[in-house]
């Protein structure tokens, strides 16, 4: 099943600034993966959008994460806030 | 330069134990072991700086320690026991012994502002069988932002020693170090493994924070919009950039505007020592032994002591504000399009001090052709051994303009970088093929940087330094200097008439005869040293160098410095010598207004522009050429890194030196 079909899940570069969310899938690489746990960022970790862009920001767990896009458009998230206006 | 960092970890053959000292990246483990130790190792605020195990001793008798000395080891920052990188498996060995000892026992370093997400490593250690005591650094910055903890509970929930420390101030280090002489005697057991947080660690560890720490904090904080538009700017595609360019630009200005002073300090005072020693010591080989090669020598390498003291210090600095995690962003984005990961920034920045600590740093690139691809471009970038050749030739290019010199300084660096890039797209199309990794990092605190830390850095590697010019140079320099100085030859038939004619007008005319004798002087040096070994070798290798319009001086200098670059700059300043009538003269000057055999200036701007581009790119250093083998394990990298560096350079030189002949620049 594609992210697009999934209801109310979303790529982490489709969340904006300020944006809450929850990762609920990822289809990374291993290596990337194993880095994105460690750093706290794995299924069911509540994060934070800082910056929308490339290079994408979460603070996840007091940590903040930067990312190239091409790990962040392969994160499947659930949003838990609305964007800010 | 040819210092090498430390590598291999070694053994302290009197110590009473060893004690491990464990963390995540940036949790002060370093810092905490120049504390213990009173070793400067560095400290950087980037992930993972720290890449080989650095051993100490704590000192004996120190705040309850044992009589001998306990070993330290500071361990590469991990995240998680799990993982499969190298820094890991670095731990793994330390943990299970290496060199046959088993350690004693760990401290387990936490960030106090980050503790929740940290004290997951305390629930892998409980499962590896080691008395551990867990150290809550930075103790005082959590007091700041309002964190409070409950140490008891914390203890008798995780059943090991807790304390609270701040490694960059002392506070609570003297109980740590009565914890450690603890672990030594056996005294804190081995803690019992947790079931629950072997299962499931992060939610152990939310728990635990939840029971001691009143709770994990909420997602988002008032001091978050802030760090947000900082984090924004400092990674933003162009005004990153700039913001970028235009620190780069700060630090080489810095470095260029604060060491001019003292460099002419040390020039000033090596002539007077030189001049002094001339006075005191009778003519004779001796004389010219001391003044020649051992003054020589150490002069022309000493003076750029405050330039490289400058560019480590500034570095520092600039690691330790956090803000290099961010520039590395910046540098992702520019470093993709070439092949390279954005990881390699940091190694690529290292080599601009060294290029054997740049590449040590590659280890922490995960894929396998990401780092080859960036050990193979790391020596393009401009180290602090080239920094005495382009002060030397920058500066005769544009001996009035300070402004004109440091752009062509920078220009210098820019080239190399650009080369490095140019050299990885290559490489990545025709030998690596294949995308570099996308990039995952962590964006350490914002923070103010430790001018000690800082200072201590800039202190250690200029001692390193010291200890080159102490060893490696002042052996070649003496070397260079009997090469030049023997077979010793009769003065030959002008000079022993321009003597003759002095001696008859010396009742008549004292300044005609002084003159001429000046000139019998400056003669029968020229012929000594073209009739010596130096000048005969210099001879042999002019016909490779002489396209890029370089003498036989010149050509040894070329020649010598594929031991060690900044061999060049002593190289010259023995072989161009320090005659009487120009003792009082700096040796950078010297070598500026230095004649070849056929009277014409040593150096043109064409040959002076050609040597600059020759040494931007050539491949040329022993110790950088081992690092390779031993990190490739393979001879194959480090010959193609001999061969094309050095073939481009030539090239290079030798374009650069006709175009500008052409242009009538000789």
């Amino acid at each position: 099943m594609t992210y697009e079909a999934r209801e109310r899940l979303a790529l982490l570069t489709e969340l904006s600034e300020g944006e809450l969310g929850r990762l609920e899938e990822r289809t990374v690489g291993a290596l990337e993966s194993e880095l994105l746990s460690a750093l706290g960022l794995r299924e069911g970790s509540e994060f934070r959008v800082c910056r929308a862009g490339d290079p994408w920001i979460v603070e996840v767990r007091s940590a903040r994460i930067g990312m190239a896009r091409r790990i962040a458009e392969r994160l499947a998230v659930r949003r838990l806030s609305s964007p800010p206006p | 330069m040819t210092a090498q960092p430390l590598e291999r970890p070694h053994r302290i053959p009197d110590a009473l134990g060893r004690v491990l000292l464990l963390g995540y990246p940036n949790s002060g483990k370093t810092t905490l072991f120049n504390r213990l130790c009173g070793l400067r190792a560095k400290t950087a605020n980037f992930p993972g700086t720290t890449t080989a195990i650095r051993v100490g001793r704590l000192q004996p008798g120190r705040d309850g320690a044992p009589a001998a000395p306990i070993e330290i080891v500071d361990l590469p920052g991990l995240y998680d026991l799990k993982l499969a990188l190298p820094e890991v498996q670095v731990v793994h060995q330390a943990l299970s012994g290496w060199g046959g000892v088993a350690p004693a026992g760990a401290v387990l370093v936490v960030d106090a502002t980050h503790l929740r997400r940290q004290l997951r490593l305390a629930a892998e250690l409980q499962t590896k069988g080691l008395p551990f005591v867990l150290a809550i650094n930075m103790i005082d910055l959590a007091r700041r932002k309002g964190l409070s903890y409950d140490l008891e509970r914390l203890e008798q929930e995780l059943r090991v020693p807790v304390v609270p420390i701040s490694a960059r101030k002392g506070e609570g280090v003297a109980a740590l170090v009565s914890r450690i002489a603890d672990l030594q005697r056996g005294k804190i057991p081995v803690p019992e493994a947790n079931p629950a947080a072997a299962c499931d660690p992060e939610a152990w560890a939310d728990q635990l924070t939840l029971n001691c720490l009143g709770g994990p904090t909420a997602l988002g904080s008032a001091s978050d919009g802030f760090l947000d538009r900082l984090d924004r700017t400092f990674t933003h595609p162009f005004v990153g950039f700039v913001i970028f360019l235009a620190v780069m630009g700060a630090l080489f200005w810095t470095i260029f505007a604060l060491a001019s002073v003292p460099m002419s300090l040390i020039e000033a005072t090596f002539a007077y020592v030189g001049k002094g020693l001339e006075q005191i010591l009778p003519i004779g080989a001796v004389r010219d032994l001391l003044v020649g090669g051992l003054i020589g020598g150490l002069a022309g390498t000493v003076v750029f002591l405050p330039q490289i003291a400058l560019l480590f210090f500034l570095i520092s600095l600039l690691e330790d504000t956090g803000y290099l995690a961010r520039a590395a962003f910046v540098m992702d984005r520019l470093l993709y399009r070439f092949g390279l990961p954005g990881n390699a920034f940091v190694p690529l920045l290292s080599s601009h001090a060294c290029a054997i600590p740049g590449i040590f740093a590659t280890r922490l690139i995960p894929d396998p052709s990401d780092r080859l691809t960036t050990i193979l471009v790391a020596p393009f970038m401009s180290c602090s051994a080239r920094l005495p050749v382009y002060v030397l030739l920058t500066g005769f290019l544009f001996p009035n303009s300070p402004l004109k010199a440091g752009l062509a300084f920078a220009g210098c660096y820019f080239f190399g970088a650009a080369a490095a890039l140019g050299a990885a797209k290559l490489l990545r199309k025709q030998l690596l093929p294949g995308r570099s990794r996308p990039m995952i990092l962590e964006l350490p605190s914002y923070k103010w940087p430790d001018l000690r830390v800082a200072a201590g850095v800039a202190l250690e590697e200029c001692w390193s330094f010291l200890r080159t010019v102490g060893t490696t140079i002042l052996a070649l320099s003496f070397l260079i200097w009997w090469l030049s100085a023997f077979p010793r030859s009769a003065p030959g038939p002008e000079v022993v008439e321009l003597r003759q004619r002095a001696a008859q007008l010396a009742a008549a005319d004292a300044n005609q005869a002084a003159l001429l004798e000046l000139e019998a002087n400056v003669l029968e040096r020229r012929l000594q040293q073209e009739s010596s070994y130096a000048g005969r070798l210099g001879r042999m290798v002019e016909p490779v160098f002489a396209p890029l319009g370089l003498d036989w001086k010149l050509s040894i200098g070329v020649l010598t410095s594929f031991a060690a670059r900044e061999v060049f700059v002593a190289t010259l300043a023995v072989l161009v010598g320090a005659p009487e009538e120009e003792a009082e003269l700096g040796v950078l000057e010297r070598i500026h207004q230095a004649q070849r055999s056929d009277g014409t200036p040593l150096l043109t701007p064409a040959s002076a522009s050609a040597l600059l581009v020759f040494f931007v790119l050539a491949m040329q250093c022993v110790s950088t050429l081992a690092t390779v083998f031993r990190e490739t394990g393979s001879l194959r990298w480090p010959m193609l890194q001999l061969v094309g560096m050095t073939g481009l350079a030539w090239s290079a030189g030798f374009a650069t030196y006709r175009i500008l002949v052409a242009m009538g620049w000789s």
